[in-house]
């Protein structure tokens, strides 16, 4: 049983690592490591393993500009979404409003629209007057806010209930208002929770494609994953695409990695009695 | 039904020894109680018995047939589990007809042994129930007759009255008691409440550490604790433990003497061979007043007589019954004979 | 008189509500004027000039497209249940490491779609590529399979098995949380109890784990369905010669610049997941009433 287990583990890591490790293969790799021509088998290690390709990179203008959208929209959406998110997972965690779960199942409901179909009517309204006046930043940003936004609610309002009605009750009695509790006992105290709402919301946001790809579609201003495929189109060499990629996606895998570290006790928690 | 031996019992988590080399014989038909405080290795060693841990070293007999490596399901045992672990998506007649099935009992024979334990405990009624639909107490019961359903050798009891309020916890106490006398069933029950083991059991064993301090009758065990910590964790409320040096009487310093609250009387005026304090709040139970005394820098518990009463802060006078009082070595722990 | 009381009363708690109100309201306006607009211009765009439906049903490319997602959604989803459901078992017991094999569990969904779509499509490259060069065997250790390199993208089935391929290795670690919380709740003293009562490990599973994991499974049945009925970027890197419904409508809208035709396709997508959802939610009714019998 345990042998076999251990068997399972390895095939799934390695169906998990292959591409990843093909990918950061390629981006170190030299040209004869790529172009064989199928005169010999392409290498499972680059013969010469360089760094070029990132040099490259860090040069150009164009992939900086990307990255900073990425950023800029990233950070835009979290700020939306945390401000517009923040206060209604607090109204729905803490008062009883008639009929709340059909409310929040509404919430929720937005995301089932596929995106494909919603960036549709939502391309022809933020392209058209007066919204394509506003720089393609703040539309791609308002975009991933609608997306996150329901997420962001939702796990806000699973911090909020986490904090004992104890204390803002204590706060009232005490003497403090409404806003006040909510500002000085209730954020500080929510701020680990929804700041794991705002990682989660930055990195929907610097993942996204197809909102992002609609919305700057004409532009030459984009984020980095619609980039990416722009790349694409001029067929370049596979170095270069997993460069990109590779560099797309390191920020997300640390952090991934990061967070792991804090769920991880609740799965070993209560293993002896 | 079975006798159960334990033989130098061993379990070992990693580091950590649960079970410590136990020894513990149990008659056929017999309501034993391991009993102590959390963590010392009661449920391991139930555990054991049931197949559910694998035994570091020694030996589980079941009518003299080593079991060790016998999986739970060959046994002939059932267990209650604290949590009941009731299958949450099967009716209450599901969940006691799931033993049967998994051994391919007839449907007649699982109807009738169902219907059996339905009435034996009172749940008729109940059959198409889901467990979230129950009372606590009836999920105990359930619990139960999935257990007596199998008509074990060995009927295996993990804390089982402990997640019930405690006005419940008393009628199931005596409910079981019932059931053991009708059902005759060798039974192992697990507790951490003195109480309950006491008013339960034929014999208890008290355990601490991995290791059985006392085995005995539970008045046997009341009336001759054989170290400090059976004699303090046995009784309620505690026994008193003063150092043999403020008793001059008893004539030994280096020991530590017990006393329990009904073996002190409270005297106003100076007597004999008698401890001095100061009298300090008493506790009024109904049946029975306890009263704190303080005696320097300690507080004792006294039982009062029914109608005496004291006021606070009197100096009053504590008379011991020398007969009854038990002397303890004080480094380790053991009893010392003392012929008051 | 009791309606005027009735509205003092509501009035009363309205005012004394108004902080809350005030605080759930934002959100809300800006996903329901988002849900509104979408569902509005959704269904202008797909009833004006003309009746663009008809000239849909009767299109080929559509039809096509159409039966391609169907079958897309049908693979995909029993897939990434099981493939979920095997790393659930996994990483379900406590043995040492069990916390690092979870995180690189994870790692799949932290990179973006289109990346991971990109790298397969590196991979499964023609007519040079690595899987190429192992089934023409010029790898010593593996051997020959073909005689000539297989062209992945120009071939219906292969590229959209890919896109299966490469949907269900990024949402792996999403089944696989579901399964992982609804296998937790299943307390193991209750696997014990079956184990004093008899059950054999395979008893175990299929009177205990089965059962008790039906409503994370159908969850993931119902999310998996209609996430695999609107994917768009695997099959449009890896099979762009086979557009599915999600990709036939960014073609429409950017290549053909038909903004009624794409929008009525999207219509149709919402319509084709309702009632997916809808069957799936019946299914999940009639199974729990099958459960319950036991």
């Amino acid at each position: 049983m345990k042998s076999l287990r251990f068997i399972l583990i390895c095939l799934v890591l390695f169906f998990i690592i292959f591409p990843l490790f093909m990918m950061t293969k390629y981006s170190l790799s030299d040209r004869e490591s790529i172009v064989t021509g199928g005169k010999y088998p392409e290498p499972f290690f680059p013969f010469k393993p360089n760094l070029e390709m990132f040099e490259a990179l860090s040069v150009r203008k164009d992939f900086a500009g990307a990255g900073l959208t990425s950023l800029w929209v990233g950070l835009l959406a979290v700020a939306f979404s945390l401000f517009l998110g923040a206060p209604t997972a607090f109204a729905l965690a803490r008062f009883k409003i008639p009929g709340i779960a059909i409310l929040l199942f509404f919430l929720l409901s937005v995301r089932l629209f596929p995106d494909i179909s919603a960036v549709i009517p939502v391309a022809e309204l933020l392209l058209s007057r007066p919204f394509s006046l506003l720089p393609p930043v703040i539309l791609v940003g308002l975009a991933h806010t609608l997306l996150a936004l329901p997420y962001t609610v939702y796990i806000a309002k699973g911090v909020f209930e986490s904090i004992p009605k104890d204390l803002e009750e204590q706060a009232h009695v005490l003497g403090a208002g409404k806003a006040r509790t909510f500002l000085k006992i209730l954020t500080p105290l929510a701020l680990p929770g929804l700041g794991a709402a705002a990682i989660y919301t930055f990195f929907l946001s610097w993942n996204e494609f197809v909102f992002a790809y609609f919305l700057t579609f004409q532009g030459t201003q984009t984020t980095l994953p619609v980039y990416l495929l722009r790349i694409l189109t001029w067929s370049p060499q596979k170095n270069f695409i997993s460069a990109i990629s590779l560099v797309i996606c390191i920020p997300v895998i640390i952090f991934t990695f990061l967070v792991q570290r804090y769920m991880k006790e609740g799965l070993t928690a209560g293993a002896v009695k | 039904m079975a006798e159960v031996r334990l033989e130098n019992l061993a379990k070992k988590f990693d580091q950590v020894t649960a079970v410590d080399r136990i020894n513990l014989e149990i008659k056929d038909g017999e309501f034993l109680t391991l009993v102590g405080p959390s963590g010392c290795g009661k449920s391991t060693a139930l555990r054991l018995v049931a197949g559910l841990e694998k035994v570091t070293s020694g030996n589980v007999y079941i009518d003299e047939k080593a079991v060790n490596h016998i999986p739970p399901q060959k046994r002939n045992i059932s267990m209650v589990f604290q949590s009941y672990a009731l299958f949450p998506h099967m009716s209450v007649e599901s969940n006691l007809a799931f033993g049967l099935k998994i051994k391919r009992k007839s449907q007649e024979e699982k109807m009738q042994r169902v219907k059996w334990v339905l009435d034996l405990l009172g749940l008729k009624g109940m059959e198409k129930r889901l467990p979230k639909e129950l009372s606590g107490g009836q999920r105990q019961r359930v619990a139960l007759g999935r257990a007596l359903v199998l008509e074990p050798d060995v009927l295996l009891l993990d804390e089982p009255l402990s997640n019930l309020d405690a006005k419940l916890r008393l009628r199931m106490r005596t409910e079981l008691k019932r059931l053991h006398k009708k059902i005759k069933t060798t039974i192992i029950y697990v507790t951490h409440d003195q109480a309950e083991a006491m008013t339960l059991s034929d014999r208890l064993a008290v355990m601490k550490d991995g290791r059985i301090l006392q085995i005995g009758t539970p008045q046997e065990i009341y009336e001759r604790p054989t170290d400090i910590f059976t004699a303090g964790f046995i009784g309620s409320p505690p026994m008193n433990f003063i150092l043999g040096e403020r008793l001059p009487f008893v004539k030994r310093e280096e020991a530590m003497v017990g006393i329990r609250p009904e073996d002190l009387s409270v005297s106003l005026e100076k007597a004999e061979k008698s401890i001095l304090g100061k009298s300090s709040v008493t506790e009024t139970l109904g049946s029975d007043n306890y009263l704190y005394v303080d005696i320097s820098d300690l507080l004792i518990s006294v039982r009062l007589k029914p109608d005496q009463k004291i006021e606070e802060d009197q100096t009053i006078w504590l008379v011991p019954n020398l007969e009854k009082i038990h002397v303890f070595d004080k480094s380790t722990g053991r009893r010392v004979q003392w012929a008051g | 008189m009791p309606s005027s009381i009735k509205l003092s009363y509501l009035l009363h708690k309205l005012k004394s509500n108004l902080f809350t109100i005030g605080f759930f309201i934002p959100a809300f306006l800006y996903l329901v004027s988002f849900f509104v607009i979408i569902l509005v211009f959704l269904l202008k765009f797909s009833f004006s000039e003309g009746i663009p439906f008809l000239e849909l049903f009767s299109a080929n490319e559509f039809k096509a497209a159409l039966w391609r997602t169907f079958w897309f959604m049908g693979i995909a989803t029993p897939l990434q249940l099981v493939v979920g459901l095997l790393l659930a078992l996994l990483i379900q017991q406590s043995y040492k490491g069990v916390g690092m094999v979870r995180s690189f569990f994870m790692i799949p969904i932290a990179i973006p779609a289109l990346v991971t779509a990109i790298i397969i499509d590196l991979v499964f490259s023609y007519p040079f590529g690595p899987i190429n060069d192992l089934l023409l065997g010029r790898h010593g250790f593996f051997p020959q399979i073909t005689g000539v390199p297989v062209n992945w993208s120009g071939s219906e089935f292969l590229s959209l098995g890919l896109a299966i391929l490469g949907k269900t290795w990024r949402d792996m670690p999403i089944s696989m949380l579901i399964l992982l919380a609804g296998l937790q709740t299943i307390e193991r003293e209750q696997y014990e109890a079956a184990r004093t009562m008899g059950a054999k490990s395979w008893q175990e599973f299929k009177y205990l784990t089965l059962p008790l994991l039906t409503p994370a499974i159908l969850t993931i049945l119902i999310l998996r369905s209609i996430e695999n009925w609107k994917e768009f970027i695997f099959p449009f890197i890896l099979a762009p010669a086979y557009p599915l419904l999600g990709v036939l409508i960014e073609r429409l809208y950017h290549v053909e610049q038909n903004p009624a035709l794409a929008a009525s396709v999207a219509l149709c997508l919402v319509a084709l997941i309702g009632i997916t959802t809808l069957i799936f939610t019946f299914i999940t009714k009639m199974v729990r009433k099958y459960l319950v019998r036991v």
